[in-house]
């Protein structure tokens, strides 16, 4: 038996996807300005 | 240097240039020497577009920075991500569905052909001088550092790039860019990893790590809001993103870089690589900077790094007082080394009252270092008449060229010809395409066979390298020429930025509003940089402003019609 095809990939999709990526950056930019600031205060003080 | 040094250096040109110039089949009509017929995937793009953004000054010059002032310049770079983010879902889907080669092109398709040929020669002016520049200053530092004659490293620098960007297009430009990026990233990993094992045994990580914030060098945020202040948290993220949308959004040289991949997606793909990586890049490249700064708190550093300076006050009449604070310096050197040891024995022993005490004094013995550094540089001013000197540029060279091992070297010097080859390249391809594309196809002759355009493309490349390596030349020879380019591109970026808001996010501005607009927006950041103190980064944002104030009341005003499509 063979699983049925996966539904074709719509504009929706593709929107979420980069949202999500978009979400991604932003928060990998928050995290690292975080480690950034926690560094400088951990060897700073 | 060794020859292994020379090898590696020799190796390194001959490796790209080859490289470049196995891309001239792929460069056999326009579409192909300037957008690489819209074929590269993200990653390349992505890595060019790094490539381009990363020259030498930001190698050589920020790692001086990080060693006399910390780590704060990373704060520069905190809008780039989230511009990123705005040109990825704002303008790379506008450029490359309009089908454009230069960002300008657009313009007169929203605005009119003045608006386009304005911003367009805006570019080529301040872009042909920064481009001078670009090879000037690592050329100056290598010629200083090394001893070689600086025409001769102009051209080694402007030459083969010239070459392998004139026959082999955008193609060889940013698959040069893969490898120079490798290199440079092969070049910072070697100096890092030199740098840690150069620590004495006695001294971890670790502790070298909280002397050097002992004395601030690892302040990397700095939440205080100041307008006059040019590095912080708020005129990184704010104000740099106006910068950062500038640059990578209306800067032909970063644009035509995105505008190479196969799609949409992938255009988008390869501008998010830089938010990703740059912060953690930069703030790598910015650790070297304070590792050679705990490297020379164990090992005693010149007084001036610039070997010129030097010897210059040793045959000057005030030769018995430089010799003086040298003797100051050695001194104050074995004070706060002593004193560095032990801040690291406190750590060691966890005891908070020793560390308190130990961190005084260590930050008194550097004050004093810093201060007989200080007395060393005012008698070079004083010497020479030389107002503006500054050694910071020559922290890193003069680290390398004697402290790293041979073979090293030789890596390191030709990582700083990458950074500054691959920025080079890029803006040398971009010069072209608007030069062709904007100013020869627009106005000297519309209509004409592909293969004549791609002879013109080639030959307005070569043009464009030759003229960077007279203004490299001529650079060198006056330093406030430096300045002039970064105020005149400050003067040029966010009023530009606020063309393109026009553009894009507005349907009744006008050509004339625009045109008006950009002019006024200039004149206001002329006028902000002349009377006021305001930190430059601010600036953009006074262009961006005034330009989409006046543009959209001169538009509100003129009776044409406003044409064209926009992002809303």
């Amino acid at each position: 038996m063979t699983s049925p095809p996966p539904p074709d990939r719509t504009h929706q999709d593709d929107d979420l996807d980069r949202r999500r990526t978009y979400g991604a950056v932003i928060l990998l930019e928050i995290i690292v300005i975080a480690a950034l600031w926690a560094f400088s205060r951990y060897f700073g003080a | 240097m060794s020859l292994i040094d020379w090898a590696v250096i020799g190796t390194y040109l001959v490796w790209i240039v080859y490289d470049g110039l196995k891309r001239t089949k792929a460069a056999n009509e326009v579409e192909g020497y300037f957008l690489a017929n819209r074929s590269l995937p993200w990653w390349v793009a992505g890595l060019s577009v790094m490539a381009t953004q990363m020259s030498a000054i930001t190698l050589v010059g920020t790692t001086g920075q990080a060693y006399s002032d910390g780590m704060r310049f990373v704060q520069f770079y905190f809008g780039l991500p989230i511009a990123m983010v705005i040109l990825s879902v704002t303008l790379v889907p506008f450029f490359y569905r309009a089908r454009v080669y230069t960002a300008y092109e657009y313009l007169e398709r929203r605005f009119d052909a003045r608006t386009r040929m304005l911003t367009s020669l805006l570019f080529l002016a301040s872009r042909s001088l920064a481009l001078g520049v670009v090879i000037s200053a690592p050329a100056v530092i290598l010629s200083i550092v090394l001893d070689w004659n600086m025409p001769l490293t102009v051209l080694a620098i402007g030459a083969p790039t010239a070459v392998y960007t004139m026959f082999g297009g955008v193609q060889a430009v940013a698959w040069t860019d893969v490898k120079q990026m490798g290199v440079v990233l092969a070049g910072v990993a070697a100096a890092v990893i030199v740098l840690v094992t150069g620590l004495p045994s006695s001294v971890s990580l670790g502790e070298a790590m909280h002397i050097v914030g002992a004395v601030g060098r690892l302040k990397t945020v700095d939440f205080s809001f100041d307008l006059h202040e040019q590095y912080t948290f708020w005129s990184g993220t704010l104000a740099g993103l106006f910068l950062m949308l500038s640059y990578f959004g209306c800067d032909q040289s970063q644009v035509q870089r995105y505008l190479t991949a196969s799609s949409i997606d992938e255009a988008r793909s390869s501008l998010l690589m830089s938010a990703y990586v740059k912060i953690p890049l930069q703030a790598l490249i910015l650790m070297m900077g304070v590792l050679v700064f705990a490297f020379y708190l164990f090992t005693q550093p010149p007084m001036l790094f610039n070997p010129v300076f030097q010897n210059r006050l040793a045959a000057s009449p005030r030769a018995a007082e430089y010799a003086e604070l040298d003797q100051k310096f050695a001194a104050a050197f074995e004070a706060r080394r002593q004193a560095a040891l032990d801040l690291a024995g406190a750590e060691r022993s966890g005891d908070a009252y020793r560390i308190a005490g130990a961190t005084v004094k260590f930050r008194g013995a550097d004050a004093l270092l810093k201060n007989v550094r200080v007395k060393a540089a005012s008698l070079v001013k004083d010497v020479t008449g030389d107002s503006s000197y500054n050694d910071v540029n020559y922290v890193f060279p003069t680290f390398v060229t004697t402290r790293m091992p041979v073979g090293l070297i030789g890596l390191i010097i030709a990582a700083i010809f990458a950074a500054a080859m691959s920025t080079a390249a890029g803006e040398m391809n971009a010069l072209a395409t608007a030069t062709v594309i904007d100013v020869y196809k627009r106005h000297l002759k519309p209509v004409a066979p592909d293969a004549h355009y791609l002879k013109v493309s080639k030959l307005a490349t070569g043009f464009w390298g030759l003229v960077a390596c007279v203004v490299a030349m001529y650079a060198a020879s006056l330093g406030s020429l430096i300045e002039v380019v970064n105020r005149f591109g400050s003067f040029f970026y966010g009023s530009l930025l606020g063309v393109f808001v026009l553009a894009i996010m507005t349907k009744r501005a006008t050509g004339r509003g625009a045109f008006w607009g950009l002019i006024a927006g200039m004149a206001a950041v002329a006028a902000v940089a002349k009377y006021t103190t305001i930190a430059f980064l601010w600036h953009n944002v006074v262009g961006v402003v005034v330009v989409v104030t006046v543009g959209m009341i001169i538009s509100l005003f003129d009776r044409a019609k406003p044409a064209g499509a926009t992002v809303s």
